[in-house]
């Protein structure tokens, strides 16, 4: 009895999945014609509606790749660097900077000055408009409101390594994402010693580490954990969801530190197959609308174009004080910054 | 006209070209500086730390537990299903593979927050235990086992049964009158069935090993995240593969337990026309029932009840599919082309390895076809990239779907080449000789006899292949054309995003999938007239 | 003498066409039995059904005065005291000789007890020497002793062996076949050997059971079934191949086709006229050059110190030996006398 069943079943499956892949494959053609191809590593959830309507706006096929962050993958980046001989890619969307910097610094970009990037502070795009950023989050503490009455939460970095929040805060591993990008930003900013102290003690007073930012706001919004820090957009989440939750902006006060502002990137590539194309896909990119629809988003990017407004709660980079990034030289730490935090966070 | 020797040549040639040559560009690579002079700077850095070989040794740790759990499991189901009369046994023989078509990621993440914390079950736990912290921060590692285990113990059953189902029911009866049903189940049947339970156990091994996701899910340190760090951070692609070699090294232990098993003792056994011969329970009829319904329903019901539940309304079923539409065809055509080619050319390298005289030769594929599986799949896509993205003709393959296709096969092949392998330890070579004496040509001694007479072996294989290719994501990523989409990413971007009821509704959907072929034909069969 | 094995009334259905049925049979104490008969007949399944592999739709199965098998009460397999030999062996792959011995003792026999028995054994058959080789290791004849001192090694009660020189060469099988039978009446075991060689059925069986379509045609000491076959099917397959029809003269002779035959040992007077049926030893017709009968020549096969002549008579094939083959038609007639086969049992 079973022969027959595993036979057919074979037979079934085989049916079942290369009729339509057959079918799929004699429509779908090659490349060629008028298209654009870019790399995104904004999450799909974002992106995806907005590169479709870039698509009907101008009628230029859109060919993305995305990549899950949360997932912890190698990454776009290693791939355009793979392909740097033969590019198969025109744009790079980036959803931060570090990588960005690095892509720049071994000539795998050309510089383009878009139009629809002059609005865009100077400390926001490449001086030889080799790279461009807009939309960006800014790395925050969630509270849960439960947990912790008004007023007593952290209001600095540095409050976290107090005894008063042993155990208290959660953290996401620092080893990728953000939270990597964080801690190469205040190795640039405080200096080697004192980092690599601020880490140590981070460890030593119990951090509640977790998978990634969104594993922080599960957390905290849950209330196992009275605060932690993650991103704007996983903190809105909690938010849209109705939990009990505040975000809260650390060093904010007058001579602070000021909080990580990461904005998203987009960059040109050099050699790119289909580089007018491109081009128009970064004005797009940069324009108002996008920057607008990002912020009203669930994403909640603040826009770095100072003339988009910000829907209702919403924080834009005007009542922000950001942190003060000499990005270069952060990208410069990331090496020491990942074997360093590997050696705490990734031990036992 | 097709020779054994054609067939196995080109299998391996195509092995070569498809699987090894990627890696040995990467690892001829690590030897190169920047500047083109020899180094071998990228290996200095390799288990220099205590800390690292504290990794390794966790990584051993997870694999090895998930492989005890998932033995645990899937051995008593295996054996029951298939060698016994237990009731039911064709409904759980139809169902018990579903797990395996959801990633073991999204496995995780139903236990983890679904049944743990949607309802409850961990708070009840961590009571009875009598914890103050998670039950998760306190138990990882066992949790780990856990979830991977119930996750892939399918595929011991899967191996367990081909080779269960293969036996000649006159070797069970000698066994009966000499010692009764219990000794000859344990001490004849079960050790006749080796090659498919060493096979399967091997599969998790091999896969728990280079596993990052529920690791990293329950924050538990492995050796993986190690090395998915460097290569994040260090865009230094040749440390990131140095440093993947003792992860490759350990790859290699299940085939020596293996060798070290068959040692001597061929498997092989003349077959008869009669089925396998079927124990009677008698009074450990309705415990055995109760284990394997238990099994079921953990492995089964209470992860699909709980996707139904956390699912919601139907609305959400289509707006998954909406959600998903063309990604789901992708995966679905990657997977059914990757599967069928790695199905055939690791039988292809199986029969060439089974086949030959020496020891040499057999011990060497076998450890080669490994490699692509043990290399993380990054390194593994970079090699691809390297070797295939190059204009004109290449951008036939690299260009288009055919990249992914080919980088499944080399991925996954391990796994069809050691199915057919245990297959064929059941195909005694004197059937083909048959063949070959009355002068059938090779090719239809292949097909007809020895394909054939491996036909379960080859099903199982092919199933493990496809539904790991439905679930891979590293690889996909860096290698498939902009603009195909694959399942995988969706899921997890939504998993991500807590689209939770969006993430159960496909995921149920994913084990229709699965059951529902099998689930047709098994009532379908019922209809049929018992064939005597 | 109680029997060492008593089947009574015993029915199993063989196959769609035919069943096993009301089949009564006993074995006598150190008997040597055999079950000869044509493939598919129902002697394996009869052999299944009392070492217990199958159960019988109806009837009762006794061995050694103890019930093993009726309507209320089914004794498994392992608790019947039984050692059987397979047709395929069935040598455990993964056991070495004294392994395989070893395994089928346990829990029989007290563990300090094992290693002599083991010895013991493998002795008795030959295989002293190859106790720890695997079964792929052995040779035919070594595997088939293996599977033999397999079944013998716990003293059972009853032997059953289901064609077990299968795969032998005819000079093997002639000696297996011997020993066999040698070692049964040393150890003074009660068997029943199931083959559809008759040579050596009738060679070494203190009596034959010949089984057709379910149902024992007959059951006797070979020179019974040879002198007086109680069927046509019995005579064929006892090697009387040579099946006349006839009417009895007043001479106490057979008035056939090939001309009159003289009748072997007195069968009972036959009333003149009678039809009778009678069977020839292929021995017992010669080529004669002169008188006899026309027949056809169908086929001389060369068998050493004779040829075996298949000619076609009156419609009925006969065999016969000649000094030579043959060329073209011949001359036949009776030379020795025939045998007078019982009337065909009504199915």
């Amino acid at each position: 009895m079973q022969k027959p069943t595993s036979r057919r079943a074979l037979l079934l499956h085989l049916l079942v999945g290369l009729a339509p892949a057959l079918a799929l494959q004699a429509c779908s053609g090659g490349g060629g014609g008028n298209e654009v191809v870019v790399y995104c590593s904004l999450d799909q959830v974002y992106s995806e509606p907005l590169l479709k309507q870039f698509e009907e706006a101008t009628g230029i096929k859109v060919r993305a790749q995305y990549d899950v962050e949360a997932q912890k993958t190698t990454g776009l980046v290693n791939r355009i660097l793979a392909e740097k001989s033969n590019p198969q890619c025109d744009v790079y969307w980036n959803n931060e900077l570090m990588h960005t910097l690095h892509l720049a610094s071994v000539g795998a970009l050309q510089p383009y000055a878009s139009p629809s990037a002059a609005p865009i502070p100077a400390e926001f795009k490449d001086a030889s408009g080799l790279w461009t950023g807009f939309a960006a989050r800014a790395r925050v503490l969630l509270v849960n409101t439960d947990k912790v009455p008004a007023g007593s939460a952290p209001k600095s970095l540095r409050d976290l390594m107090k005894p008063e929040w042993n155990g208290k805060f959660g953290i996401a591993r620092p080893l990728f994402g953000t939270t990597m990008t964080h801690a190469s930003a205040l190795f640039a900013a405080w200096g080697d010693e004192d980092a690599k102290k601020f880490f140590r003690e981070l460890k030593a007073n119990e951090a509640v580490v977790c998978e990634g930012n969104a594993a922080v706001m599960r957390v905290v919004a849950a209330g196992d954990v009275p605060c932690g820090l993650t991103d704007t957009d996983d903190a809105n989440v909690a938010v849209k969801e109705g939990k009990k939750v505040a975000v809260v902006y650390l060093d904010q006060e007058e001579g602070g530190l000021g909080t990580l502002v990461i904005p998203n990137s987009i960059m040109l590539l050099a050699g790119a197959p289909h580089a007018e194309n491109g081009k128009k896909l970064i004005d797009w990119a940069l324009s108002p609308k996008v920057e607008e629809a990002l912020a009203a988003g669930t994403s909640v990017q603040m826009p770095l174009n100072p003339s988009v407004k910000t829907p209702e709660g919403v924080r834009s980079i005007a009542n922000v004080k950001p942190m003060k990034v000499d990005w270069a030289a952060a990208a410069a730490k990331r090496d020491e910054v990942s074997k360093f935090l590997a050696e705490i966070f990734l031990a036992d | 006209m097709w020779s054994k020797r054609a067939l196995v040549l080109s299998a391996l040639l195509v092995f070569a070209l498809a699987a090894l040559l990627p890696l040995a560009v990467m690892f001829f690579s690590t030897f190169f500086a920047a500047d083109g002079s020899f180094s071998i700077a990228p290996y200095a850095n390799v288990l220099a730390s205590g800390r690292q070989w504290i990794l390794l040794g966790h990584s051993l740790q997870v694999a090895g537990s998930a492989t005890a759990v998932a033995l645990l499991l899937g051995l008593p189901l295996a054996f029951l299903t298939a060698r016994t009369d237990l009731p039911l046994r064709g409904l759980f023989s139809a169902v018990y593979a579903a797990p395996l078509f959801m990633p073991t990621y999204v496995v995780a993440i139903c236990w983890r927050y679904f049944i743990g914390d949607v309802f409850g079950v961990h708070a009840v736990v961590e009571k009875w235990l009598g914890l103050d912290k998670a039950l998760w921060q306190v138990h990882g590692y066992a949790l780990c086992a856990f979830y991977l285990g119930l996750a892939l113990f399918p595929m011991v059953t899967l191996t367990t049964r081909a080779s269960l189902l293969a036996a000649d029911p006159s070797l069970d009866e000698a066994a009966v009158l000499a010692r009764g049903g219990r000794a000859a189940a344990f001490r004849v049947a079960l050790r006749l069935a080796t090659p498919g339970i060493v096979a399967g156990a091997a599969f998790v091994f091999l896969f728990a090993l280079s596993e990052f996701g529920v690791p990293n899910l329950l924050m538990i340190n492995t050796y993986a995240i190690e090395v998915y760090s460097q290569f994040k951070a260090f865009y230094d692609v040749n440390a990131a593969t140095a440093s993947s070699v003792p992860l490759v090294l350990l790859s290699l232990l299940p085939l020596v337990a293996m060798r070290l098993a068959e040692r001597n003792r061929r498997f092989v056994v003349a077959r008869s026309e009669r089925p396998p011969h079927r124990y009677a329970l008698r009074a450990w009829k309705w415990p055995a029932f109760a284990v394997a319904a238990f099994i079921v329903a953990i492995g089964v019901l209470v992860p699909v009840a709980s996707l139904f539940v956390v699912a919601g309304p139907f609305e959400n079923y289509r707006k998954a599919i909406a959600l998903v539409g063309e990604d789901f065809l992708n995966s679905i055509e990657f997977a059914v082309a990757a599967a069928t080619f790695a199905t055939a050319l690791g039988f292809a390298l199986a029969y060439g390895a089974a086949r030959s005289s020496g020891r040499m030769a057999p011990a060497a594929l076998d450890a080669l076809s490994v490699l692509p599986f043990a290399i993380p799949a990054g390194v593994l896509a970079i090699g691809f990239i390297r070797l295939w993205n190059r204009p004109g003709v290449f951008n036939l393959v690299y260009g288009t779907g055919a990249i992914v296709i080919l980088g499944f096969v080399a991925r996954f092949l391990p796994f069809a080449f050691r199915a057919g392998s245990a297959a064929l330890r059941h195909v005694p070579p004197q059937y083909e000789d048959a063949a070959r004496v009355a002068g059938v040509p090779f090719a239809r001694r292949f097909g007809a006899v020895a394909a054939r007479l491996s036909a379960r072996g080859l099903v199982a294989a092919w199933i493990v292949v496809f539904v790991l290719s439905l679930g891979e994501l590293n690889l996909t990523i860096l290698v498939a054309p902009a603009g195909s989409q694959t399942l995988p990413l969706r899921i997890f971007n939504m998993i991500h995003f807590s689209y939770n009821n969006l993430v159960a509704a496909l995921c149920i959907l994913l084990v229709g999938l699965a059951i529902l072929p099998a689930a047709v034909v098994f009532l379908a069969a019922g209809r049929k007239p018992e064939v005597r | 003498m109680a029997s060492a094995l008593k089947l009574a009334d015993v029915t199993k259905a063989v196959s769609p066409r035919f069943s096993i049925r009301a089949l009564d049979l006993d074995l006598g104490a150190a008997e040597f039995l055999v079950l000869l008969g044509p493939s598919g007949c129902g002697k394996s399944t009869l052999l299944r059904l009392v070492a217990g592999l199958d159960a019988p739709d109806a009837g009762r199965i006794e061995i050694d005065g103890r019930v093993a098998s009726d309507p209320k009460v089914v004794v498994p397999p392992e608790a019947r005291g039984i050692g059987m030999v397979f047709q395929s062996l069935a040598l455990w792959p993964h056991f070495t000789a004294e392994g395989q011995l070893r395994f089928v003792l346990g829990g029989k026999v007290p563990k300090a007890e094992i290693p002599g028995r083991v010895k013991e054994a493998l002795d008795l058959v030959g295989l002293g020497r190859r106790a720890g080789a695997y079964p792929n290791e052995l040779s035919g004849g070594e595997a088939q002793r293996l599977a033999i001192a397999r079944a013998i090694v716990t003293r059972p009660r009853l032997l059953l062996l289901d064609e077990p020189l299968s795969g032998a060469d005819e000079v093997l099988r002639e000696r297996l076949c011997g020993e066999i039978r040698a070692l049964q009446r040393r150890l003074a075991l009660p068997a029943i050997y199931v083959t559809h060689h008759r040579e050596e059925a009738l060679a070494v069986a203190d009596r034959v059971a010949v089984m057709r379509a379910g149902r024992v045609e007959q059951i006797g000491p070979p020179r019974e079934l040879w002198e007086r076959p109680a069927s046509e099917f019995v005579a064929r397959f006892v090697g009387l191949g040579n099946v006349l029809r006839g009417r009895a003269t007043a001479d106490g002779r057979v008035e056939t086709a090939l001309g009159p035959v003289a009748l072997e040992s007195a069968n009972g007077r036959l009333a003149p006229g009678a039809s009778v049926v009678v069977a020839l030893r292929p021995e017992s017709i010669e080529i004669v050059s002169a008188g006899g009968v026309a027949a056809r020549l169908d086929s001389a096969a060369y068998r050493g110190d004779r040829c075996l002549v298949r000619v076609t008579l009156g419609g009925e094939s006969l065999a016969l030996f000649a000094p030579s083959a043959p060329s073209g038609d011949v001359r036949v007639a009776a030379k020795g006398p025939g045998i007078v086969v019982a009337p065909e049992n009504p199915s």
